[in-house]
């Protein structure tokens, strides 16, 4: 019953998923910015769907901007423990993919995959608005690859 | 509107103080030399309304009280801590808006024994500077009512800035 109630849903639900990525508004520090401009009117995220909201619980995508410091790494790691599945990481940014020009600091993560698995990661410092929103097209693509249906988990 | 050739002042209003008098930078270098002539040491005004002082560790507290209440200076505007190859320096700006001055005052502590009083019972602003001092310098201050770490984890082992820190982690 429920992979007959999948075949029917599954690419819809796909479809529905990929178009409407959540991401959490995460900005620490100059990518915040680049990130803000993608959803202003001349980037334009939000024609893909891509809309930022504030809270975790709603979210798909947790967007890492910016140094990670040591004294933030437990609140990032709370904050993607609770978002719901199917969630996904985009790094955004060298610093938040290897600690960027802050890799020797005493006071920095080197990269935020050191404590949160990471799907996506967008190059750049900063990354412009047009690299952020290719990097959500590959999140997309990621998406209808990794197809997997609702009710049972296949 | 006052008719031409008669004075604007009327009975009871006093005549407005005369521009020849002495600057108060100078002013305050008295003040300051005349309640602790012995723990000032080269007192020099750097520039236009900026004046700075050499004191004591032991006296910091009673000048800083008596800055505060005797002199007007109502603002601790930053409390830095300097490290040379054998002392620590404090360094404090203190300000007052409405006098538009700034006085440096220097106290100076030894590399083994880093400690200082600390000013935040007379101005509020310095507690979170002093705790900037400590977290990454390493220098303690007496009295203070909560000296930890503010920028840095709170397990975090050394004080990054000094001279002896490794970089890296």
């Amino acid at each position: 019953m429920g992979s007959a109630l999948d075949f029917v849903t599954k690419d819809f639900f796909n479809w529905a998923t990929r178009n409407s990525i959540y991401p959490l508004h995460f900005g620490i520090m100059c990518c915040a910015l680049e990130m803000a401009v993608a959803s202003a009117p001349r980037f334009d995220a939000q024609r893909f769907g891509i809309i930022y909201r504030s809270t975790p619980r709603q979210c798909d995508v947790l967007l890492v901007n910016g140094p990670v410091s040591k004294k933030l790494k437990p609140a990032l790691r709370r904050l993607y423990d609770q978002m719901p599945e199917p969630k996904w990481v985009v790094a955004m940014g060298e610093c938040a993919i290897s600690g960027g020009p802050f890799y020797s600091s005493y006071s920095v993560v080197q990269g935020v995959d050191q404590f949160i698995p990471v799907d996506i990661y967008v190059p750049g410092c900063p990354a412009r608005p047009e690299a952020l929103i290719d990097g959500f097209i590959k999140l997309q693509k990621l998406i209808v690859e990794n197809k997997k249906g609702a009710f049972t988990g296949k | 509107m006052a008719e031409r050739g008669k004075s604007v002042l009327k009975e009871g209003m006093e005549k407005a103080p005369s521009r020849v008098e002495e600057a108060p930078e100078e002013k305050i270098i008295k003040a300051l030399m005349g309640d602790f002539p012995t723990a000032i040491t080269d007192f020099r005004k750097l520039r236009k309304g900026v004046v700075r002082a050499r004191i004591e560790r032991r006296d910091l507290l009673k000048a800083c009280k008596f800055l505060r209440d005797g002199l007007g200076f109502e603002h601790i505007s930053m409390i830095s801590a300097v490290e040379y190859d054998n002392r620590f320096e404090l360094v404090y700006h203190i300000s007052s808006y409405a006098k538009k001055l700034v006085v440096e005052l220097i106290t100076t502590a030894p590399l083994e024994d880093p400690t200082v009083d600390s000013v935040s019972s007379v101005w509020g602003g310095a507690d979170w500077q002093e705790r900037e001092a400590y977290d990454l310098m390493g220098v303690k201050f007496n009295n203070h009512p909560k000296l930890e770490r503010i920028l840095l984890p709170k397990d975090y082992l050394y004080h990054p800035l000094r001279k002896d820190f490794q970089g890296g982690d």
